[in-house]
């Protein structure tokens, strides 16, 4: 489902009004990107599976209080999630470490994974693992959930050029975990306009 | 390091191709999941839709009420009665929340009266403010009525009027509690004067229906009032007035008599002359009311007579001799 910038801030001030299925509009286009940047930022599926529940029954506690002015809905909606994973990290004590990490796949591995090589599967998430908290932070929210570099930014609390910083620190040390050879990548010409994955 | 080198390393592909994959197989929901998750926000937001209607209509009824409410306590209520409101607005919100749809002569207008009955409070004072809040309500029912020229809403406003008016008056007289007493003669005795401005108001073509009802609702206002005036209440020393000071102000008021029949001129006898000074302030509008001769329920006030605390200037008489 794709809504422009105009659609969705039509769609916040309907839901503002009390009208939940212009609400339902709203999580059926974030709730994608929202779920994917809170999985890879916990351990369970079932953790990700609350934590979105969470995040969207907050936005709709806080709708009322919600003001355009300078920050898309989009951004504020991941500003809440980025606030929600920090507060359950912290009271759960949940790290997303190497070890957790390696036996994680196992556990829920599903259908898909018989035709995808579950190797792969954990290296990329011992890989993640391994990066520091804001440069996991920053991949998740460009790659994952698909903001660009200043939305990411703005979720983040930081400049845009802190998170192009963080992002290319982050990719370079995922290719050295993965062992890609920089030699043997193929690099796009139409790279340059963004990373964004699954979006 | 620039932006566009940055951006370079971020198409590596291969390592974009991991990262996807990566996503799509751990990082998406199943549909179940996704399922659940919707099901619940959406219960959410229905839930929360639901009640913020429910406010809105709660605060229009709270507000209403808590308007009439205030107005009411201001004018027409003593002191002593005065922090009773409050019981009296949450009464009115309740009353009006169940039935505020049902307007005079509607099909559920008496549904709602008998509502607001069995929903008043029980403490004698408590009770006495509700009735005024009813019968002030009844009176802006019947006003909002004439001025549209509806002739059967006024005067089935008027009736419910001269119901509960005379239920509330039977009530203060049976639990003879002097706070009640003040508050509901008081209140009564304001709503006489609305009563009058009402049919100064009344359009023509509703002026024929309209103005006997509200005489008669003035009459019986006047009667109610004679009759709660025999019920003892506290003097400003803080000692309870007696029988006869009662009696005094009504029958040197001259007019209530008429309404009284033989009994207000009976209090107006012996019995009345040796304490003149301690008669309450008149009550013009509520004495010289022809009509109130209709009336003898404000007869049984003389019985008052009988409590022992009386006999200084001699054996009381039976009015009734």
């Amino acid at each position: 489902m794709t809504l422009d910038e105009t659609a969705v801030e039509r769609l916040v001030q309907e839901a503002r009004s009390g009208d939940a299925w212009a609400f339902g509009l709203l999580f059926d286009h974030y709730h994608l990107p929202v779920y994917r940047y809170i999985a890879s930022r916990v351990h369970r599926p079932s953790d990700a599976e609350d934590l979105t529940q969470l995040v969207f029954v907050k936005a709709l506690e806080a709708l009322p209080r919600y003001e355009a002015r300078g920050i898309p809905f989009g951004g504020w909606l991941f500003r809440l999630a980025r606030n929600t994973v920090i507060d359950h990290v912290r009271t759960r004590h949940d790290h997303l470490d190497l070890e957790s990490a390696s036996r994680q796949p196992g556990v829920d591995a599903g259908p898909d994974e018989v035709t995808v090589a579950r190797q792969e599967l954990d290296e990329v998430a011992a890989a993640l693992a391994a990066l520091t908290d804001e440069q996991r932070d920053a991949i998740a929210l460009r790659f994952f959930a698909g903001l660009s570099a200043r939305e990411a930014a703005e979720v983040m609390g930081k400049q845009e050029g802190t998170i192009r910083g963080l992002q290319f620190r982050a990719i370079a040390a995922l290719r050295r975990q993965l062992r890609i050879d920089e030699a043997d990548t193929e690099r796009g010409d139409d790279a340059a306009s963004d990373g964004r994955v699954g979006r | 390091m620039s932006d566009e080198m940055i951006d370079l390393a971020a198409g590596d592909m291969r390592l974009r191709q991991r990262l996807e994959t990566y996503a799509d197989v751990r990082l998406t929901p199943d549909l179940a999941a996704t399922s659940r998750m919707r099901a619940r926000v959406l219960a959410h937001a229905h839930r929360r839709s639901d009640l913020a209607r429910a406010d809105a209509a709660l605060r229009i009824v709270t507000e209403t009420a808590s308007h009439l409410a205030i107005e009411r306590a201001l004018r027409r209520t003593r002191r002593a009665a005065f922090g009773l409101v409050a019981a009296a607005i949450l009464v009115g919100a309740m009353v009006g929340g169940a039935a505020a749809s049902s307007g005079p002569g509607g099909a559920l207008y008496e549904a709602r009266l008998w509502i607001e009955d069995v929903s008043l409070p029980s403490d004698p004072s408590a009770r006495a403010v509700a009735e005024l809040s009813r019968l002030a309500e009844r009176l802006r029912e019947a006003e909002a009525a004439a001025r549209n020229g509806e002739g059967p809403a006024a005067a089935a406003a008027l009736a419910a009027y001269e119901r509960i008016m005379t239920e509330a008056s039977s009530a203060v007289l049976a639990t003879d509690d002097p706070v009640a007493a003040a508050a509901l003669e008081t209140g009564l005795a304001r709503n006489v004067e609305v009563l009058q401005a009402l049919v100064g108001k009344v359009p023509a073509q509703a002026a024929e229906a309209i103005s006997g009802v509200v005489a008669r609702a003035i009459a019986r206002s006047a009667g109610a009032i004679d009759t709660i005036g025999a019920v003892d209440r506290p003097t400003p020393n803080g000692s309870s007035g007696d029988h006869g000071t009662a009696g005094n102000g009504r029958g040197g008021n001259g007019g209530s008599d008429a309404a009284n029949g033989g009994g207000g001129g009976s209090n107006a006898g012996p019995t009345a002359t040796p304490k003149p000074t301690k008669a309450p302030p008149d009550r013009p509008e509520a004495t010289g009311k022809p009509p109130a001769t209709d009336h003898p329920d404000s007869t049984p006030r003389p019985t008052k007579t009988q409590k022992p605390d009386a006999p200084p200037a001699g054996p009381p008489e039976d009015p009734q001799d």
